[in-house]
């Protein structure tokens, strides 16, 4: 019997066509994977309130670019569903390409953030003016470095699926898989939503 | 494309415009209220639940999607409460039935037993424990001899205790560790002198608060006993209180002090 590739636009039983229901499925694991790690961050941060002086070193301007950069990404790719759903596929290619450059810029920021934050611990840097000590309460920067950096991976694996679809829209083809990205990376832009005043506001 | 598409697009310009509007308050607000909590909270949260919720039902388009979408995410959604319910608990407890999480306050997590330690060595070792230091410190000049078997003791159990991540004792290797914390080093002459030491307003809470109360004491074995049993109820004026109370029995406590006490020059 030959292979026959799944149709991700056929109807299951739910309704809905395969692969966006697949796409919510991913979501619904993702869900569970950010959402347990902000549970456990939550649980610890509630139980150590010491832990807002080393939030204090976390950049928020840059966290807050950064949460701009993704709202304005969501845009783009919604945009890019609505381009392809009207026929305009040039459009909505160069709609993929702006979101794609917004994730650049998000992961630029980022580094810059990582970069500044980890030679601060390495030197043991002082807060100018509570005197408190960058570093001492260590498990704050372990669910820091955990949660942004599993997001970060997100938002690379996110920009490669969008540039894969993109190619496909290009030539007209899986035109539907727009809008199962488009999903995949509003969710990248939610979760953001949450670390950001959970790491960079609540001092 | 077989997909048809059961929706008409809404004005996603808009939406982006309410939404951008929302991050601007939820940035203000704890910036120009930082005192606020209830500002901040709700600024930073409530805000963020708002956006979420429009981005999800906006341009994930749950709001035209099959409830069964709905149905798959507050399942997530409650499972995840479930899961905060019922750990947060024991997590948030700082001591429970036989446990104490008593460095809590370093950020780490070492549970210790409450045990009644002061009685078990002294009856397995009773051939290496002097019998005049057995049960008072204030033998000061009977000891003043160091035992070498004692010291010797004292400093693997310096090691092995970890007590040199932040105390100094060569004047040449520091502590890197103790310079955040400016924990005090063990080097020049320390043993003997005074030093000004901060109160814990709970001198039995593991957490340090201070009381605002700096008193004079004199390094000796009685206050050294003290701080490794309970190293947040005296800290030395000018250090993080950030030493976390590993359990130690008093043979070693004394073995330890006899080890720091022939460092003092």
């Amino acid at each position: 019997m030959a292979f026959v590739p799944p149709d991700a636009t056929a109807r299951n039983a739910t309704g809905i066509p395969t692969g966006r229901l697949g796409m919510w499925w991913v979501v619904a694991s993702e869900v569970v994977i950010f959402g347990g790690l902000i549970m456990c961050y939550l649980i610890h941060r509630l139980g150590n309130p010491e832990w807002g002086d080393e939030a204090a070193f976390t950049i928020v301007n840059a966290g807050a670019l950064n949460t701009f950069v993704l709202l304005t990404s969501s845009y783009w790719i919604v945009r890019a569903h609505k381009h392809v759903n009207e026929g305009e596929l040039d459009k909505a290619v160069r709609d993929m390409y702006l979101t794609i450059a917004c994730a650049g810029v998000f992961l630029l920021v980022k580094t810059y953030e990582y970069g500044t934050e980890i030679h601060e611990l390495m030197v043991n840097y002082a807060h100018p003016e509570t005197g408190h000590i960058i570093g001492t309460y260590p498990v704050f920067w372990a669910f820091y470095f955990t949660a942004t950096g599993l997001h970060a991976l997100h938002v690379i694996g996110g920009a490669a699926a969008i540039y894969i679809v993109s190619r496909g829209v290009k030539k007209g083809e899986n035109l539907q898989r727009v809008e199962y990205a488009g999903i995949y990376w509003h969710f990248v832009d939610v979760v953001w939503v949450f670390l950001f005043p959970l790491f960079y506001i609540a001092k | 494309m077989s997909e048809e598409h059961e929706h008409a697009h809404p004005d996603y310009w808009k939406i982006y415009k309410w939404l951008v509007l929302l991050f601007v308050i939820s940035y203000l607000g704890p910036e120009l209220f930082p005192e606020q909590k209830s500002i901040v909270l709700l600024t930073a949260f409530g805000i963020a639940v708002v956006k979420a919720l429009m981005v999800v039902s906006e341009f994930m388009h749950l709001n035209v999607e099959k409830p069964v979408i709905w149905y798959l995410m507050l399942t997530c959604l409650i499972l995840l409460f479930v899961f905060f319910a019922g750990v947060a608990p024991d997590v948030l407890n700082k001591s429970g039935n036989n446990w104490v999480a008593d460095s809590a306050t370093a950020g780490t997590y070492v549970i210790k037993k409450k045990e009644p330690e002061e009685t078990k060595p002294e009856e397995t070792k009773p051939e290496e424990t002097k019998p005049k230091t057995a049960d008072s410190n204030s033998t000061e000049p009977a000891v003043d001899k160091p035992d070498p078997k004692l010291v010797a003791q004292g400093k693997a159990l310096f090691q092995t205790k970890i007590c040199f991540t932040c105390h100094q004792t060569d004047p040449a290797v520091p502590a890197p560790a103790g310079l955040a914390l400016k924990a005090p080093a063990f080097t020049g002459s320390f043993w003997g002198k005074e030093r000004e030491v901060q109160i814990n307003s709970d001198p039995d809470s593991p957490v340090f608060k201070d009381s605002g109360k700096v008193e004079s004491v004199k390094m000796d074995e009685a206050y050294f006993m003290e701080s490794v049993e309970k190293p947040n109820a005296k800290v030395v004026k000018g250090a993080i209180a950030g030493m976390a109370p590993l359990p130690t029995t008093l043979e070693e406590r004394k073995a330890l002090a006899a080890y720091v006490k022939s460092l003092s020059k």
